[in-house]
């Protein structure tokens, strides 16, 4: 009987000993359980698609960290096409700081995977490239050609933003910052995830007191703005629908001055995006979008301005409305080692009203752009580790009022390699770009008849991963036939160059500190009437938490040749102290040296013709904010 | 191990999945730490988290909340369902309950702790003042992500 009972005793001791063993072998590993838990769950997994080309990732836990309010705190950060803000204060990360209207239309902006245009003004990015980012879960950079399936129009860089998922952030969110010199915004949301559907609503409201820039004169040029926004969407398992609707009325800066000295320089933005998604079995999707834009310019100056439809007037006081209409119909299926994508898209863009001092001014037979474009794209698996990806894409464009139309043809070719540890991608592209509609608008007499640009590239990324680090290095050759960028003023057609490198390092400490290192060298030939252009930046990042604080350090530098390798740095800082898990307050530093990169506006002496010395202008306030964050 | 096959991500919809590995992975370590017993029996409605405990060695699937060592509630209609419940059985066989939400924490002290997303990050909880209630007392290590009370 004793050694019955001692047997069981044993046995009992036995089985409590190997729990207690399990228990505490899986607690230890809790904190590395749960950072895999958190990097294989964030939304961004469900998005990311690797054969969309080579990409830069801000996760939530990132933005969250960096406290990043508007898309431009991130877009600061990216490397090859910084953020920046053209003559009229609008984000246009391409510009010249030269006349042109708009120049950024080969970045394009998808929210939830459907692209925000504003059609004939250009790409969505005017808008929605300072977009309060209050409703965004993750947001991805995509650099060089983008697979086809996500464009309709040509594009070098695209930017998708992906919005909160209910089941993850139900309830409700309000947010109140106020910072220098007035600087204010509010934003509340509210998400909720039902049986059937879930939706989300996020308004908010930005008084964007702004840095003046001096031109010389007791008026410095402003760039102020108010900006009411709302997003909205609703969703079910196969269905989505989205309603974007953005208010924007702005200081616009040197407008349309030809010496950056305007007496007035206004403008207004209304716009509504609108889009339906459905899926149609297991193959097929359908997709609806419209775009509408409403701009209301107030101009004067001493001296004719810019425009030239202004024959010779020294004030500009016009509106314009334009539509655009996006349909596209895809098919994706997986046959053997092949996954295969098709579709046709379709894209029809307005310019619906002209009115100059209240008065009908639609003079122009051009007014129409369609563009109907068809694509196919493979994916063929060689092994469980290999990937080979082609890609064809044919564009047509038609134009009213006897402007040329356009063919555009996009060749893609790619090859993927990933082990546990180790991946490798490389692409061979050809992509082909017309000039926009705005421009040809604008300037008949020049742009009329554009033909489109050629670029032809190579790019290469081998990156290595493992539990607590990243490294990647991207290599990236590329070329341009009939430049649309390269110096409109003395006529298009140049061929540009480019050889771009960039490399990442990321560094997990563990869940509470992390370090991102990003650097980037470019070499550019033959481009804005120089034989040779050196670019570099860098950003370094680090991400701490502390008890109930979290701390973000993060700064960016940027020196060029063009600029006899001036070094700008942009230092942003910030502190947060969590009171509570739905209550916390948050002080924020940017550009805390005040030393931010600044490009030139250049301008022209309206007697003489001559060149003006250009103005340094910097698209990143110096501002300390402060912020109160509330959960509900 | 991570495959060419996440090049072929290719879904169509917006709902977001659960990684199953990772989820069952970090829900053996919160049951384990819960209920000391080789073979947990759980009880849940939610389709996605049923999906991915089914795989489990360790985890066995209750249709009934009274026959399960542990409830995990994901949405709030089934944890008002429950509370009511285990008021009607009068702590003779009332069950301990994790959830999903942070804010479920606050309806009831049935609620031992929860397992949630903040700021793009998730959160580990346990309420030890409720864990005393079952007399459960979760392995040393977890010690960092407990809380006397809310």
């Amino acid at each position: 009987m004793r050694y019955f009972f001692g047997q069981k005793m044993i046995q009992k001791s036995l089985i409590l000993l190997c729990l207690l063993s399990l228990g505490t072998l899986y607690a230890e590993n809790v904190n590395s359980v749960l950072q895999e838990y958190n990097q294989k769950n964030a939304l961004s997994q469900k998005t990311i698609d690797e054969n969309k080309g080579h990409l830069v990732l801000f996760t939530r836990e990132k933005l969250e960290r960096m406290h990043a309010k508007t898309l431009k705190d991130v877009f600061k950060t990216t490397p090859a096409i910084y953020y920046h803000e053209n003559r009229y204060g609008l984000p246009d990360p391409l510009t010249s700081g030269a006349f042109e209207p708009y120049r950024s239309n080969f970045i394009r902006l998808y929210v939830d995977g459907v692209e925000i245009t504003q059609g004939w003004m250009g790409s969505g990015l005017m808008l929605y490239g300072d977009v309060n980012i209050d409703f965004v879960d993750h947001i991805e950079f995509y650099y060089m050609t983008p697979s086809f399936e996500t464009t309709v129009e040509p594009a070098y860089l695209t930017v998708f933003l992906y919005s909160k998922d209910p089941k993850r952030d139900s309830g409700g969110k309000l947010d109140l910052a106020g910072g220098s010199r007035g600087y204010n915004s509010q934003s509340i949301s509210y998400g909720e995830q039902k049986e059937a559907f879930s939706y989300m609503i996020n308004f908010s409201h930005t008084n964007a007191k702004r840095e003046t820039i001096d031109n010389g004169t007791a008026t410095p040029l402003s760039r102020d703005f108010e900006r009411t926004q709302l997003f909205s969407y609703v969703k079910t398992e196969d269905q989505i629908f989205h309603l974007q609707v953005m208010k924007k009325n702005t200081d616009s800066l040197a407008g349309m001055s030809w010496d950056a000295t305007p007496l007035v320089s206004e403008m207004d933005y209304l716009n509504v995006h609108m889009d339906y998604g459905i899926d149609l079995g297991e193959y097929w999707r359908a997709q609806v979008a419209y775009d509408w834009l409403k701009t209301d310019m107030r101009q004067a100056d001493e001296f004719p301005v810019l425009v030239r439809d202004a024959l010779g007037a020294n004030t500009f006081n016009g509106e314009y409305k334009n539509s655009t209409y996006s349909a596209e119909l895809t098919y994706k299926e997986t046959i053997g080692n092949n996954r295969i994508t098709a579709g046709i898209k379709g894209r029809y863009k307005e310019l619906d009203s002209f009115r100059r001092d209240g008065k009908d001014a639609l003079t122009s037979a051009f007014t129409t752009e369609k563009i109907a474009s068809i694509f196919f794209q493979d994916q063929y698996a060689l092994s469980d580790r290999q990937l080979l990806t082609l890609g064809i894409s044919y564009n047509k464009i038609f134009r009213n009022g006897e402007v040329e139309d356009d063919s555009l043809l996009q060749l893609r070719l790619g090859y993927l390699y990933s082990n546990e540890h180790w991946s490798y991608k490389t692409y061979l592209y050809r992509t082909q770009f017309a000039l926009e509609p705005l421009m040809r608008y604008l300037d008949p007499l020049n742009y009329q008849d554009v033909a489109p640009q050629t670029t032809l590239g190579i790019t290469q990324e081998v990156s290595y991963t493992n539990k607590k680090q990243q490294i990647r290095l991207l290599l990236h050759l590329m070329q341009d036939e009939d430049s649309l960028l390269q110096n409109r003023a003395s006529g298009l057609g140049g061929d540009t160059k480019y050889f771009t490198t960039i490399f990442n390092y990321d560094y997990n400490f563990n869940l509470d500190n992390k370090m991102n290192l990003q650097l980037y060298y470019a070499n550019y030939q033959d481009i804005f009437d120089l034989d040779k252009l050196e670019d570099m930046s860098g950003y370094l990042s680090f991400t701490n938490s502390y008890e109930n604080f979290d701390f973000y350090n993060g700064v960016v530098w940027h020196s060029n040749s063009l600029d006899d390798w001036t070094n700008y740095f942009d230092l942003t800082s910030s502190v947060s102290w969590n009171f509570t898990e739905d209550l916390t307050m948050t002080l924020k530093g940017e550009n805390l040296l005040n030393k931010a990169k600044k490009t030139n506006l250049f301008r022209i002496d309206p007697t003489t013709g001559n060149m003006l010395d250009p103005l340094k202008v910097s698209p990143i306030d110096q501002r300390i904010i402060l912020e109160l964050e509330y959960l509900f | 191990m991570r495959k060419i096959f996440i090049f072929l991500i290719l879904l169509y919809g917006h709902l977001y999945a659960l990684e199953r590995e990772s989820t069952l992975n970090m829900y053996h370590q919160i049951f384990s730490a819960l209920v000391s017993k080789p073979m947990i029996k759980v009880y849940t409605n939610d389709k996605e988290y049923k999906d991915i405990f089914i795989t489990s060695q360790r985890i066995s699937l209750t249709d009934k909340p009274e026959e399960s060592d542990i409830i995990l509630i994901t949405d709030e209609s089934t944890l008002y369902s429950v509370l009511q419940s285990n008021r009607v059985e009068n702590n003779i066989n009332k069950k301990p309950i994790f959830v999903t939400n942070y804010r479920f924490l606050k309806k009831s002290t049935d609620i031992l702790g929860a397992f949630y997303w903040r700021k793009g990050r998730s959160q580990l909880l346990f309420i030890k003042k409720r864990l005393d209630e079952y007399n459960i007392t979760v392995p040393q290590e977890y010690k960092d992500f407990l809380v006397d009370e809310l």
